[in-house]
């Protein structure tokens, strides 16, 4: 069978079991490109350039489902991160007022699956990192009333009660309150996300949670040793967790030689003084001169393969995903460059063999089972428990060194 | 019987039996017992409810006055407390109802409090939240209208207010003057296409013709009612002068043990007829929301503002 053959095939594949995409990141590039003036940036036209995303790029690429992040950076605090989180809420339910023909919203596995019947795309809401509701329970139940489906429990940064991939250790994974929070998210049937948590959260999480979880957007360690991915012996506790991890395309966690590069890279913006994720025109000008002698490594989707690959050696062919993180990194892998490129990845895992049932599970069913377990599970707890109004400075009190 | 006696051949022979003499007329009701029967109909809706800073579940229903039929719930929050005090607040008052499942229930719409009284039970409504929990910021206030709020506290026109008033029109969140200087009673009351509510009206602090403004507006001036039947009465006469009898309300009463009923029965004492009482007591509060609701319908149309 030729390559066009088998991207045909993808695309008729993809026609009957589209793609459920764990992460896109188009809200924020929203607030930051034309501060979420939807006149001036309509996804309705061709964007390609400006964004990874758009709708007719969205049909292209078989998506039938889609997390739409309403992420907020870490370096906002307090009432600032949660305000800004409501801002993200509020353009994803504009865009669905807006282009209510191709987008549906979407609060449940039922609603994805009448979304999928009317041909629209479903659309949910995922936020990204603890940071989104300050250490209240009561701000977690309001995101989701918001239609908020699951959190990330951390992004780049610890927050006072989970530890993330890239930063220091500090609680240990979940604190006592963290525990609460994830048993929270459970009762109310919000997902809990296990991208950019560290290792430990993920093990403690897994623990915690009666529900099962999601990696919104992360790859495998094992073949890609960074952080932001996931270790094999966590991708182990999925099949009795009922999970699923969404692998992610962002090139820099997923290809060793990108993650060399990048740290180079970074070596050398910090060896001039500045910081690593600085995006002023000075840093860019240094780095786009380091570029220049130092070819960026690419990724393909052979290489988003080979993580699915191992993925689903770890974990099983039930639990595993796709989270593009459109939108939300600067580098994408060729073929995969924009939300057009999943029939890519489709041929490249045909052409490995890949039958169309597991096909089917992966880009599809897993994800929608996992939701529609966890609002199994919702229900269970609702019908049996109150919602806690525990105070992470009660739970978490520092224990005195000299306490007998 | 006594009236065909009275054409009978025989009428002039003496009546047999007293049975038969026309009956007494009941003796007049007096103004209370007037003032029961009409409230126990008409319940009110009371503008202004306080969260108890305690959810002893011993304390399990929060007092109220009896004749209470629908309560906003306010979630107004310390200077401090921000957007996560006013969430914090919300997810304690949804708590409270849920709690309470036999005598409270949370509603949001002028439909679904005319069903919770027609079940028996008292409708909650969520709000008003106060002016600064805002934050300037259209999008929190979408939040806290997707999230059950039917009512914002305006208290100062600034830049933000002209813009936010229109969205609140839109999407069908009631405007509450309360507490708002008599400028920003006049601007807003220049933007707003829906009637105003004043959840806590002081009436006292604005003049006779921002009342008559307000009047125009179909505002509803919801007053606080105490011990004092006459002091009360006065404050409502005013304002039944200057505003109409449509812009009457309650907005709670700081003698719950006592009720309404003394005031309703000044009210009769005074004239007021059994129609006006009922708009005092719920039709008019009623009557603002609805065509706050029946307003953000024909808006939604429009697209969401900046």
């Amino acid at each position: 069978m030729s390559a066009a053959d088998r991207l045909a095939e993808a695309r008729e594949l993809l026609t009957a079991h589209p793609v459920v995409d764990g992460h896109n990141d188009l809200p924020w590039a929203l607030r930051e490109h034309v501060r979420y003036d939807l006149d001036r940036m309509d996804i309705g036209a061709d964007q390609t350039g400006a964004l990874h995303t758009d709708l007719a790029r969205m049909r292209a690429g078989g998506v039938g489902a889609q997390f739409w992040s309403v992420y907020v950076p870490c370096r906002l605090a307090g009432d600032d991160a949660v305000s800004a989180t409501l801002e993200q809420i509020d353009i994803v339910d504009q865009l669905l007022e807006r282009y209510a023909g191709d987008l549906a919203p979407a609060l449940t596995a039922d609603d994805m699956e009448a979304a999928r019947k009317q041909g629209r795309i479903a659309s949910l809401k995922g936020a990204e990192g603890g940071h989104s509701i300050n250490n209240s329970l009561a701000t977690l139940r309001a995101l989701h009333a918001l239609g908020v489906r699951y959190m990330t429990l951390t992004h780049n940064d610890n927050n006072d009660w989970a530890d993330s991939a890239t930063d220091e250790p500090g609680v240990g994974g979940l604190s006592a309150f963290g525990r609460v929070v994830v048993r929270e998210m459970n009762r109310s049937g919000m997902l809990v996300d296990l991208s950019h948590v560290a290792a430990t959260t993920m093990r403690d999480a897994l623990d915690a949670s009666t529900a099962p979880v999601i990696f919104s957007h992360s790859s495998s360690r094992a073949v890609c040793d960074h952080p932001r991915n996931i270790p094999d012996d966590v991708l182990e506790r999925l099949p009795a967790n009922g999970g699923v991890a969404m692998a992610t395309f962002v090139p820099k966690f997923i290809l060793p030689a990108a993650v060399e590069w990048t740290a180079r890279a970074d070596d050398n913006l910090r060896a001039h003084g500045f910081d690593h994720l600085d995006t002023t025109a000075e840093a860019m000008k240094l780095h786009r001169a380091f570029e220049e002698e130092n070819p960026r490594p690419i990724a393909t989707a052979a290489t988003v393969a080979d993580h699915l690959d191992h993925m689903r050696e770890a974990a099983g062919i039930d639990h595993i995903g796709i989270g593009g993180d459109y939108d939300g990194t600067a580098f994408t892998p060729a073929g995969l460059d924009d939300v057009a490129g999943y029939p890519n990845l489709i041929a490249e895992l045909l052409h490995r063999g890949w039958s169309h049932p597991d096909l089917a599970k992966l880009t599809w069913s897993n994800a929608v089972r996992t939701l529609r377990d966890a609002e199994s599970v919702s229900r269970d707890l609702t019908s049996r428990t109150a919602p806690s109004n525990a105070t992470i400075d009660v739970l978490d009190a520092a224990v005195p060194a000299d306490a007998p | 019987m006594a009236d065909l006696d009275d054409h009978s051949p025989f009428s002039a022979a003496p009546a047999a039996v007293g049975a038969l003499d026309p009956p007494e007329p009941p003796p007049p009701l007096d103004e209370t017992a007037r003032a029961r029967a009409l409230l126990a109909a008409q319940p009110v809706v009371e503008g202004h409810t306080e969260l108890p800073r305690a959810l002893d579940p011993e304390d399990l229903p929060p007092v109220r006055a009896e004749e209470a039929g629908a309560q906003f719930w306010s979630l107004h929050v310390e200077a401090d407390e921000g957007v996560i005090g006013t969430l914090r607040r919300i997810d304690s008052v949804r708590a409270l109802v849920a709690a309470c499942p036999e005598d409270l229930r949370l509603v949001y719409t002028t439909s679904e409090m005319a069903h919770a009284g027609n079940c028996g039970r008292v409708a909650a409504l969520l709000g008003p939240v106060g002016w600064p929990a805002l934050g300037g910021s259209a999008a929190t206030l979408r939040a806290y209208h997707a999230l059950g709020v039917r009512a914002v506290n305006l208290t100062r026109f600034d830049r933000f207010a002209r813009d936010a008033v229109r969205e609140m029109n839109r999407l069908g969140l009631a405007v509450d003057l309360s507490g708002a200087d008599q400028d920003t009673v006049r601007r807003t009351l220049a933007v707003t296409r829906a009637p105003a509510l004043l959840t806590r009206a002081a009436p006292e602090t604005l003049p006779d013709d921002v009342l008559r403004l307000l009047g125009e507006n179909g505002a509803v001036c919801m007053v606080t009612v105490t011990d004092d039947p006459a002091a009360d009465a006065d404050v409502l006469d005013r304002v039944r002068t200057e505003a109409g009898p449509r812009s009457t309300g309650i907005s709670h009463t700081t003698a719950p043990a006592l009720g309404y009923v003394p005031l309703f029965a000044e009210l009769l004492r005074r004239g007021w007829p059994a129609q006006e009482l009922v708009g005092l007591a719920h039709a008019n509060a009623t009557r603002a929301l609805r065509e706050t609701e029946f307003l953000s319908r024909t808006n939604r149309i429009r697209p969401a503002a900046a």
